[in-house]
């Protein structure tokens, strides 16, 4: 029995009414999860919706709506809607989650009242509303898993609706006719609800591939979440999670330019990647104060590019000098009409996919080791770019018009950010330089004065126990050179600490005596990476050192399938970065390296993941952000060049596609035809027969050679056979059907399968009356 | 014809359908497609606006199960052949029933939810219960049997029809128009008469008092008619004249009764209530199977008194036809001025 006659039998009332009641319901739940899946909807109204939707398909259905329970609910959903109202522009809710949740509402209404087939058609729109709003705000890869569900069940359900409203309106005998002969048609119905779903996928699927992309953008694309996935602009100490065991892909990077010795498949990468830094530390809290270090950005050929962070009033160094335009110039922005960034003619000698020279630092050797990378970046809820080591420049991935106008800006700390962040995962390059001075080069720096603009990175709580300075002093005892003092402390803090997520707070710490950082150094002497950090910072500041904290993630983790270093939630990370000279700011990590990372692997199916990520990455690129610009390349590809307005046909180049196009066309009819033909050849009711002689042979009661089935059904009846007496009803049937005038109908080829079934479900052997 | 067939009047359509009619074939949008095309173009709003590319692939699934309803519901009508038999007896303003068969004109393809239903952009008197079939396979037929009433008497068309489908979501009706030269002969209405209230029913009044009957005296040899029982048929005078006769007995206590037709016109009121009261008289006394009965119309003797199943078609076959100088060919001349 196929899976819709077990559902049409399954509950009370006709059984095409039964079938319909499922699929209504499991079109919805599709649409449902789709919503709910992309945060659109409240949880509550959720639990809500699913218990009562259960009550709803569970009760018996009534023959009709009373007057009273009509007038209940009309009452019910007009205070929904005034709630729903009230609740986004009264309370400041989410506009979108109160227009969902009150859509779950009419939802349960229509169940509660789904006698007619007009409240299944209001359902199935229900339905494809909410699959509207989980297309605008899901970026996700189960959206086209629904979809691919939603969209047979919606064209079935819409199917046997239109069925039972056709008995509706042309009276009880048509109801009765329907609901007979369409439960026995429901193969065909299925059938031809695959085909007509398989039609609008493919319209689908054309519309997505050559309909333009010019709109203006007033719609968002993409949801912007609120919650923090282990990275955040705010560190409160002993506020920090047990991130550490999500594996969640927040990040991946797709190389653009290596360093020299790295490898472009290298497992792990062990770059900072930087993303917020503070500069005010009190009560355990990590802030920005006025007297943070103002930074400097420009526009040049498509990269916005820092610039030395010198002084509020003075303008700073370039950091470097940008040749090329980024990496996805070419793309989007010529696609949309956009000059390219010319190429600087006298560029210097660069690697292949350099486009950036960082300027050379005296005595910095490593200063021009620079790294180029294509972040696609999942929304966590903040505005901020990330680059590996010292930021130099970041360009964006415009997808539209409006993303086009979105702009960067610095914020104090060199802290990047994107203004007027869309929803929905972004996509930014930057260019950052991952050569580090060594020790014996900070060293030559020596301990020099702090000048009076980095005064706020020496910062220290007023309160602070005198324990602290007497333990950076202890600490720092015989250090000369400031890189000697950072090196002291950080030794310190790898060797005398341990790393724990447990967040273990001390008696002291409890009752206020002592902040959080010094329960960490004095008393419980374990804790995560921000503690560790902290301290740092904390006790440089206690000798002299101007120092900040920093927050972003550790490494990545090379994706195989996907050809990606992909970026963990468990990989948030905090880490130092002290000030030297000339050299800038420089990282120090005093997180044992145990500490710093995750596993490079999900917990659960490593594998299974790495191709799960890789899809996603895969579905975002091709799907999510497929533009103007692909249509462009596409087009492109096939020999179509766009001049200006106008389109120039190369035609040596579409010649052999259309010609592949049609000689496809051409193999599917020549094949359909064959296929045609074929079933033509044998009618159902001889594959019928002929599968019954073979499961017959099969239980040794084989048909010989010049038997017809009655003189076979006989024999078997002679010998003793259990199965002679089905058969000679099915040899009844069968030359009633085989030499009939006119072809039999579905039902009768149904019937005749039974029949078949019955000889096939008699118990082998001989029938002992006999 | 005996009688004009009822006047069409033409009922008021809308603009867009009037406007989507062509060739026989007529599209109309249904209150769910039209909520449906809402929606399409929202989606393709948003979709053009946003530049979004989930909204994109449903815009264009929502535009090809549009496409689909189209071609699949011209599918479907363009397949359907339809014929249409009674299968009864029909009189003017009673259900009679009608035998629809519906054939898949395609050898490959079904034919899905096809409805045969009366053309609503005309409102006649005439009505046929609509018919509905799930699925045709190719090449095959189905017969539906329904009602049908007619108002008039006479050889009248069957009500204008139409093959319809709202196949496959219901959100558009296709409609074809049927040819309109199926003719169905209407007897006339009949109301039911207690024939023990007539005055004539026991005495009886006319000619032919030595009325014919099943049983009794033998009376004679008569022509085998349609309807006449087989058991009658004389066999041995049969094999003999080569053509089949019957044995007519001389009924013992019944009468004859010749009823009265002045002459009229087709459609003339006082003589179409005439037709039927001579009709329903005619109908209540032979279903009684007393009276052996006759119709003179226009002062001549136009059907003979008779009995039985036969005789009483016969009567109802003129009587559906008198007034009607075309239709009435089998008339004499003197009965047809």
């Amino acid at each position: 029995m196929s899976v819709l006659a077990r559902l049409a039998r399954a509950g009370a009332g006709g059984r095409l009414t039964r079938l319909r009641d499922w699929l209504s319901v499991l079109q919805v739940g599709l649409a449902i999860a789709a919503v709910a899946l992309a945060g659109s909807a409240s949880p509550w109204a959720l639990v809500l919706t699913i218990a009562l939707a259960s009550w709803a398909m569970l009760r018996p259905l009534p023959e009709q709506l009373s007057p009273f329970a009509a007038r209940l609910w009309t009452a019910v959903v007009l205070l929904a809607l005034v709630a729903s109202g009230a609740r986004s522009l009264v309370f400041g809710g989410d506009l979108l989650v109160a227009g969902v949740d009150f859509l779950l509402l009419m939802i349960i209404q229509r169940l509660f009242n789904r006698q007619r087939s007009r409240e299944h058609m209001q359902l199935l729109m229900l339905g494809a509303v909410l699959m509207v709003i989980a297309a605008v705000v899901d970026v996700e890869l189960y959206f086209p898993v629904l979809m691919t569900v939603f969209l047979p069940t919606a064209t079935l359900a819409l199917l046997i609706n239109h069925l039972l409203g056709e008995g509706e309106r042309l009276g009880k005998r048509v109801q009765y006719e329907v609901d007979r002969y369409a439960t026995r048609e429901l193969p065909r119905l299925g059938r031809a609800s695959l085909q007509v779903a398989a039609i609008a996928a493919f319209t689908g699927l054309v519309t997505f591939l050559i309909f333009p992309r010019f709109g203006p953008g007033v719609f968002l694309r993409g949801s912007y979440s609120e919650d923090s996935v282990g990275f955040s602009e705010q560190v409160q100490l002993g506020g920090f999670g047990t991130i550490k065991t999500d594996a969640r892909v927040i990040m991946r990077l797709t190389a653009l330019d290596l360093p020299d010795d790295v490898e472009p498949d290298q497992r792990r990468l062990t770059w900072h990647l930087r993303g917020s830094a503070f500069d005010r530390y009190t009560e355990g809290r990590w802030t920005h104060s006025k007297g943070a270090q103002p930074g400097l950005i420009r526009q040049t050929r498509g990269y916005w590019l820092l610039a030395d962070p010198v002084g509020v009033d003075q303008p700073g160094l370039p950091v470097g000098e940008v040749f090329k335009p980024p990496h996805w110039s070419p793309r989007s922005m010529v696609a949309r009409g956009m000059p390219r960034p010319p190429t600087l003619p006298s560029a210097p000698k660069l690697r292949p996919e350099q486009t950036l020279v960082a300027r050379a630092i005296p005595g910095f050797a490593e200063s021009d080791r620079t790294v180029r990378m294509l972040v696609t970046m999942e929304d966590i809820g903040t505005d901020l770019l990330f680059s590996a080591g010292r930021p130099l420049a970041f360009a964006l991935a415009p997808r539209g018009p409006l993303d086009s106008r979105k702009s960067l800006s610095i914020d104090v700390d060199e802290q990047i950010r994107v203004l007027d962040r869309l929803g929905g995962p972004l996509q930014s390059e930057f260019v950052g330089r991952v050569g580090e001075p060594t020790q014996a080069e900070l060293a030559t720096l020596g301990d020099p004065p702090v000048p009076p603009d980095l005064g706020a990175y020496l910062q220290l709580e007023v309160d602070r126990s005198p324990e602290l300075a007497e333990l950076a002093k202890r600490v720092t005892q015989g250090a000369e050179t400031r890189v000697a003092k950072v090196v002291a402390i950080r030794d310190f803090l790898l060797d005398e600490y341990e790393y724990s997520l447990d967040q273990p707070l001390s008696d002291r710490v409890r009752s206020g005596e002592l902040d959080p950082v010094e329960g960490f150094l004095f008393d419980t002497k374990a804790g995560h990476c921000e503690y560790f950090a902290t301290a740092m910072a904390v006790l440089l500041r206690e000798v002299g050192v101007p120092t900040r904290n920093v927050n972003g993630f550790y490494g990545a983790h090379y994706n195989p399938i996907g050809e990606f270093w992909a970026v963990r939630q468990a990989d948030a990370h905090s880490w130092v970065e002290v000030q030297f000279g000339e050299f800038g700011w420089v990282t120090f990590d005093p997180t044992p390296p145990d500490g710093r990372t995750a596993g490079d692997d999900a917990p659960w199916f490593p594998r299974l993941a790495q191709a799960f990520d890789a899809l996603r990455d895969a579905y975002l690129e091709y799907v999510i952000d497929f533009d103007l610009g692909s249509q462009l390349a596409i087009l492109e590809k096939l020999g179509v060049q766009r001049e200006g307005r106008k389109f120039q046909v190369d035609w040596k180049q579409l010649g052999p596609w259309l010609a592949g196009v049609a000689g496809l066309g051409l193999i599917l009819i020549a094949v359909r035809r064959f296929a045609r033909r074929r079933s033509k050849a044998e009618p159902a009711e001889v594959v019928i027969y002929r599968k019954l002689i073979a499961a017959l042979t099969k239980r040794g009661r084989p048909k010989r050679e010049p038997e017809s089935v009655r003189a076979w059904a006989q024999r078997l009846a002679s010998e003793g056979a259990r199965e002679a007496e089905p058969l000679i009803g099915f040899a009844r049937r069968y030359d009633a059907l085989r030499f009939s005038a006119e072809s039999p109908t579905p039902a009768e080829l149904d019937e005749l399968r039974q029949l078949a079934a019955a000889v096939l479900a008699t118990p082998k052997g001989k029938d002992s009356s006999s | 014809m005996a009688e004009p067939a009822a006047q069409a009047r033409p009922r008021k359509v809308p603009l867009i359908r009037r406007m989507l009619t062509a060739r026989g074939r007529s599209l109309e949008i249904t209150k769910a497609g039209w909520l449906f095309i809402v929606l399409t173009l929202a989606v393709g709003f948003a979709a053009i606006n946003s530049g979004a590319n989930l909204l994109h692939v449903l815009f264009g699934c929502q535009i090809g199960l549009i496409l689909a309803s189209g071609v699949l519901s011209e599918n479907m009508v363009q397949r359907a052949r339809v014929q249409r038999r009674a299968t009864s007896a029909l009189h003017a303003g009673s259900r009679g029933a009608l035998a629809i068969e519906l054939r898949n004109h395609s050898p490959d393809g079904d034919m899905i939810s096809v409805s045969v239903e009366d053309d609503d952009r005309e409102q006649v008197d005439d009505h046929c219960d609509p018919v509905f079939a799930v699925a045709v396979t190719g090449g095959a037929a189905t017969t539906l049997h329904t009602t049908v009433i007619l108002q008039r008497r006479g050889l009248q068309p069957l009500p204008k029809a139409v093959v319809a489908t709202r196949f496959p979501f219901g959100l558009f009706v296709k409609r074809m128009d049927l040819p309109t030269d199926e003719r169905v002969l209407v007897y006339p209405r009949i109301y039911p008469i207690d024939p023990d209230v007539l005055p004539f029913a026991r005495t009886g009044e006319g000619e032919a008092l030595g009325a014919r009957s099943r049983a009794g005296e033998f009376h004679g040899l008569a022509e085998f008619r349609d309807g006449e029982e087989l058991r009658r048929i004389h066999w041995p005078a049969t094999a003999r004249l080569g053509r089949p006769v019957v044995q007519e007995y001389e009924a013992r206590g019944e009468a004859e009764l010749v009823l009265e037709l002045a002459h009229g016109r087709t459609g003339d009121e006082p003589f179409e209530r005439a037709v039927e009261r001579v009709a329903s008289e005619a109908l209540a006394l032979l279903r009684a199977g007393r009276v052996a009965i006759g119709l003179r119309y226009a002062g001549e003797l136009a059907i003979e008194p008779g009995i039985g199943s036969g005789h009483e078609r016969q009567l109802l076959e003129f009587l559906a036809l008198v007034g009607d100088p075309v239709a009435v060919p089998a008339l004499s001349p003197e009965v047809q001025r």
